[in-house]
């Protein structure tokens, strides 16, 4: 039985722009698996788009190399594109045209598996068809963006900030549709700021800053290493000195009965302070990936 | 690339229409007037004779303007057709891959199974055949005016002079394509250096006859290679042409080189 191939590998992708000195992509080494949604993360300017615009094969890489479902994106781009779906970070369309007019176009250069496909995914979005796409919101216009994307049913999707512009609605008929997708086999590269969207579509996250991978997790182990927050209320004194001892644990006091704790991984430590103490509330909060989201961008501005 | 060259014609459908109507006025409204010329020679031949020859370079490249020959030439296609001509080609060699490319448009285009080349051959045809389409309808124009007008110039004559005026300005047509398409240097300088070309030769060229030493550098022009009186008169070397021809295929294949491997959107 042969193993699965990764649909998107890049081995020391890098690239310096032409008369500039600084590396906007710095050795960039990750793999997409069938089936797999990747969110690549970072503050403006760390690499995304660069990474994505190579992968798209609109720029050349200045060394290293990469490879979408086993072809090499600069000698093989044309084969490449008839198996992926791309959407750009700041969606340029016709503005004189139609949306229907541009899914015409769009669909004359590659034409859809089925036909009746443009129409069920513009009916789902409820997507603006008949009026100029210029006059249209940034929302409709995204939507249209969405669907040139999806229309042809492609086996890779490289996605820059897809949800920008939709309401929460049209955000929720966007992850049901990557998901779909991503039930089907496709692997999904999806550049974003929205944490919502990467919490609930990511499988795993890569960080980039400063053109560099700084870390790559699954979203199972960032959440298991996120800190979660607990609202203790005492019905005595807040035991202070035995929550300040538990490892890994931040601290505040609230009030002379109110503590909040923040606590990275094991929580028995602070069960077994709370079992010597009468407890009124305990209140945990959701975990959020937003402080570790916070940590990397924080640490760009160091 | 079927689909590209027809959305793009598509695009540009209204612009097409109103070249057409533009060049047909134009055309209509210089050679309804030949007969007044014709009719008149007498006098308008006592005010031509106090016209400077340098003047006359500009106007005219036989010097003659009131035979049917001379008025054609001077009047349609020594100066007006190839450089209106000239505008619609550079116009849409500057915007074909560069407009696309400014506004953002060609990754949608890109990111199709489209290679470059064959985006690069579509929009080159597409550009092609708009200043062809103008071209003909120009020509055509002139051929019924000049019937309608009494203008004896065989109907021949007339329809090579207008496929050299169009070839004259699928050659400025490609000098700005291939400014655009080099990238880096933007829509703005494409349209200068092709306008350079086309304006500059014809002002060398019209000037060289009376200004000896401009003879040498307006070679280096194709406006030089070009002379509708002697092609209207059926004394033209069209090997001539070739000067044209090559340029504009030296323009395609440096476009094709430069645009198959360059970072797009930079």
């Amino acid at each position: 039985m042969s193993a699965v191939e990764p649909a998107i590998v890049t081995s020391s992708l890098s690239k310096r722009y032409s008369g500039s000195e600084v590396y906007a992509l710095k050795g960039l080494s990750i793999s997409v698996m069938p089936g797999e949604v990747y969110g690549f993360l970072g503050p403006n300017g760390a690499g995304k788009s660069t990474t994505i615009r190579l992968l798209m094969n609109f720029i050349q890489p200045t060394s290293g190399q990469a490879s979408i479902l086993g072809l090499d994106i600069v000698k093989n781009p044309a084969r490449i594109k008839s198996s992926v779906g791309y959407l750009s970070g700041e969606v340029a369309l016709y503005p004189k045209m139609t949306g229907r007019q541009f899914l015409k176009y769009m669909s004359d250069l590659q034409p859809p598996k089925r036909a009746s496909y443009v129409t069920e995914l513009s009916k789902r979005f409820g997507a603006v068809l008949n009026q100029r796409i210029g006059s249209l919101s940034k929302g409709n216009r995204q939507k249209i963006g969405i669907i040139q994307a999806f229309m042809h049913q492609p086996k890779v999707f490289i996605l820059d900030e897809p949800t920008a512009g939709l309401d929460p609605l049209m955000q929720e008929v966007f992850f049901e549709l990557a998901l779909s997708a991503k039930a089907d086999g496709a692997s999904l590269f999806i550049s974003s700021h929205n944490l919502g969207e990467v919490q609930k579509m990511c499988d795993r996250i890569g960080f980039i800053r400063r053109g560099k991978l700084i870390s790559e997790q699954t979203i199972a182990d960032l959440t298991a290493s996120a800190s979660q927050t607990f609202h203790i209320h005492f019905a005595q004194a807040t035991p202070m000195l035995e929550l300040k001892h538990i490892p890994r644990a931040k601290v505040t006091l609230n009030s002379p009965h109110s503590v909040t704790v923040r606590l990275q991984g094991d929580m028995s430590p602070l069960f077994a302070v709370l079992a010597h103490h009468k407890v009124r509330s305990l209140d945990r909060r959701e975990v959020n990936l937003e402080e570790e989201f916070m940590r990397f961008y924080k640490d760009d501005k160091k | 690339m079927k689909g590209v060259i027809f959305w793009t014609l598509w695009q540009r459908r209204w612009s097409i229409v109103w070249w057409a109507a533009g060049l047909t006025a134009f055309i209509f409204i210089n050679m309804v007037f030949y007969p007044s010329f014709r009719d008149q020679s007498a006098e308008f031949e006592k005010t031509f004779a106090q016209i400077p020859d340098t003047a006359k370079a500009l106007l005219s490249d036989t010097g003659d303007f009131l035979s049917p020959v001379g008025y054609l030439s001077s009047q349609i296609f020594y100066l007006m057709m190839p450089m209106l001509l000239g505008i619609l080609a550079i116009s849409a060699g500057a915007s074909l891959i560069g407009r696309e490319e400014k506004e953002g448009t060609i990754e949608l285009l890109l990111a199709r199974p489209l290679s470059r080349t064959k985006l690069l051959a579509a929009k080159a045809t597409t550009g092609a055949a708009i200043v062809i389409a103008i071209g003909i309808v120009g020509t055509m124009v002139t051929t019924v005016m000049a019937k309608a007008v009494d203008l004896a110039v065989p109907f021949g004559a007339v329809m090579l002079a207008g496929l050299a005026a169009t070839a004259l300005a699928l050659s400025f047509g490609a000098v700005a394509f291939m400014i655009s398409v080099l990238g880096s240097l933007g829509r703005a300088a494409s349209i200068g250096v092709s306008t350079v070309v086309a304006l500059g030769g014809y002002i060398l060229v019209s000037l060289a006859g009376t200004v000896s030493w401009l003879a040498w550098p307006a070679k280096a022009f194709p406006f030089y290679y070009y002379h509708p009186g002697e092609i209207l008169e059926g004394t033209y070397h069209w090997s001539n042409m070739l000067f044209i021809l090559v340029l504009a295929v030296v323009c395609g294949v440096v476009s094709w080189l430069a645009f198959r491997r360059r970072d797009i959107g930079v």
